[in-house]
């Protein structure tokens, strides 16, 4: 029966997560903000409702977040809010980003050294970010941390998704020849589904426990996780 | 290293101390510390304590000496033992409190192992003091351990991981609330369990450090490693035995030749070592891929302690971006805050 509770008990938690984390929208942003966003989450949309709601005056810049455009979703649910949303394609961000005082996204995962598991592209944005002093804040609920620490990020936390994401294989067919036997086909997609952003990157990370620096982390993995479960792997008898 | 007080502005209480420490007999120092030399021992006004700990005890409580010597006439003990000779205890078998054991044979026993680690000796010789005790309260126990672990420390005075492993063993093992039981042999051998499962945890430390790191290390990478740490070796041999593909440059480590120690080691395990003069480690952090040290100790502030030329490297490796990596044992961890290089003199 304690397993029943607990289980509803974190069900529960991981849907409040997001109007917990909308709480603390107020005490980050203030009058005549620029904020800066990239792609779509579910939180930071939670989250900026909440601060409009309180009477806040600001506007946000949309990253679209190619190839899955969910910026665009993002956009038409800020504009229905009566968020005065501009949106703009990703290659901009360098450009925009002296305009804007606040990044605010969402993560895929956090790692126990504080860094970030983000939909592709955000690392582009923590570096113009950190190149123009602004700070870079990562909402994410608390079931999003993980005790590992990555250490080939590139590699074993990614994942690759369809290249027809980004070229229509109809139009490009005479490139991209899989038949085996003649050579190696000249042209390859490569479609990263995350980017790793290292702690040193992130400003703030806005969980449902409170606003966290990265190097804070450790913490609260010795707080959710049992120490059996930091390393995620078969052990073998040394 | 006498000379090195006057930076510290300590400098100024010892040196009136120092007046009145030189009427009092101050006993040689043993043949064990070497390294100390006798103008050392004039300016430690309590011999038996090394005067790094003495400085410390005041900061964070641990029993010091005076209150020892108040407990030993408490309970009617002769106040002579606590303060003994350093001499007497180091002649083999000499009898402390009277009870037939020597804490610091044992420590000898332990470290005729040649792999363990001094730290680990000195928590398994504390662990046996408590089995052979023959107290019958708490207090008179807690008094044993404490004068045990005392002349530990001053067997070594210099060795960071010695002293931070003994206060960790105090602490982890009287923390327990369990002390409140009334009857006094189960509290003991509570305390037993939590010594042995310490003991145990610290012996362990070395194989569970060399397998949590296996990580770190991939295929074609190229490690830079400072100074002897048998962690890091550990950690190293691991990682050749799971077929690992990498190598690595260690520095030449002088004056001790610690670099030359290493390399041989680890040509023995087949792995390509380069060995590089101190000056080379800029010209080519280039070309490494993270540096790998151990530590003596781990202070408050989350920085290390070790040997000489590990700052350098470090402070290379970060202007180049490479990572540097620790590999240190839990029971080094030392209630230390250096502020600044000198505040290291007491210890070195």
């Amino acid at each position: 029966h304690f397993v029943i509770e607990a289980i509803k008990t974190l069900i529960e938690d991981i849907d409040s997560c997001h109007d917990q984390i909308a709480q603390e929208a107020v005490e980050h942003i203030h009058q005549n903000e620029v904020i800066l966003t990239f792609g779509r989450s579910r939180t930071v949309l939670k989250f900026l409702c909440a601060a409009k709601e309180k009477k806040r005056s600001f506007e946000v810049f949309i990253a679209e977040g190619a190839p899955r455009c969910q910026g665009h979703v993002l956009a038409k649910e800020l504009a229905g809010h009566g968020l005065k949303s501009t949106v703009i394609g990703d290659a901009a961000v360098f450009a925009i980003i002296s305009r804007v005082n606040l990044v605010i996204v969402g993560a895929h995962a956090v790692m126990a050294n504080g860094g970030v598991i983000v939909p592709i592209g955000m690392n582009m944005v923590a570096l113009a970010a950190r190149k123009h002093a602004i700070p870079f804040v990562v909402v994410a609920g608390i079931h999003k941390l993980c005790p590992l620490y990555p250490h080939n990020q590139e590699v074993s936390l990614n994942e690759m998704r369809s290249p027809s994401e980004l070229l229509e294989f109809g139009k490009f067919s005479n490139c991209m020849d899989y038949s085996t036997g003649v050579g190696a086909s000249p042209l390859h997609v490569a479609n990263p589904a995350f980017d790793y952003v290292p702690p040193e990157l992130v400003s703030l990370l806005i969980t449902d426990v409170g606003g966290h620096n990265p190097s804070y982390m450790y913490r609260l993995i010795a707080d959710y996780y049992s120490a059996d479960d930091y390393f995620l792997q078969e052990k073998h008898d040394s | 290293m006498s000379g090195g007080w006057y930076r510290s502005a300590s400098f100024i209480l010892d040196k009136q101390r120092n007046g009145s420490v030189l009427k009092a007999e101050s006993s040689p120092m043993s043949p064990a510390t070497m390294a100390t030399e006798n103008p050392q021992s004039q300016q430690n006004p309590n011999p038996q304590i090394s005067l790094y700990y003495q400085t410390r005890a005041a900061h964070h409580a641990v029993v010091t000496s005076d209150w020892l010597a108040q407990a030993h006439a408490a309970i009617g003990r002769h106040p002579e033992d606590a303060v003994s000779d350093n001499s007497s205890l180091k002649s083999a078998g000499a009898e402390e409190s009277g009870n037939g054991f020597s804490v610091v044979d044992e420590f000898n026993n332990w470290r005729k192992q040649p792999d363990l680690a001094e730290a680990v000796a000195a928590i398994r010789a504390l662990a046996s003091v408590i089995r052979s005790s023959q107290a019958t309260t708490m207090m008179e126990l807690e008094i044993e351990l404490k004068k045990a672990s005392d002349s530990l420390k001053s067997w070594d005075t210099a060795s960071i991981s010695l002293t931070a492993g003994c206060d960790l063993f105090m602490r982890y093992v009287t923390r327990t609330s369990a002390l409140e039981y009334e009857d006094f042999n189960s509290a003991k051998s509570r305390l037993l369990e939590r010594a042995e499962r310490f003991g145990e945890i610290s012996y362990k430390a070395r194989k569970i450090i060399a397998m949590l790191s296996q990580e770190f290390i991939f295929d074609g990478c190229t490690i830079l490693v400072h100074g002897f740490s048998r962690v890091v070796l550990e950690v190293l041999r691991t990682a050749a035995q799971n077929r690992k593909l990498f190598r690595v440059f260690c520095t030449e480590g002088r004056p001790d030749r610690t670099g030359l120690r290493l390399s041989n080691e680890l040509a023995k395990l087949d792995v390509p070592v380069k060995l590089l003069i101190d000056s080379a480690v800029a010209y080519s952090m280039d070309e490494v891929n993270m540096v790998f040290v151990g530590a003596d100790g781990v202070v408050e502030s989350g920085g290390i302690i070790n040997m000489m030329g590990t700052y350098q490297i470090a402070l290379v490796a970060k202007s180049l971006n490479k990572p540097v990596y620790v590999a240190a044992e839990s029971y080094k961890f030392a209630r230390l805050y250096p502020l600044d290089q000198k505040d290291m003199v007491p210890a070195l």
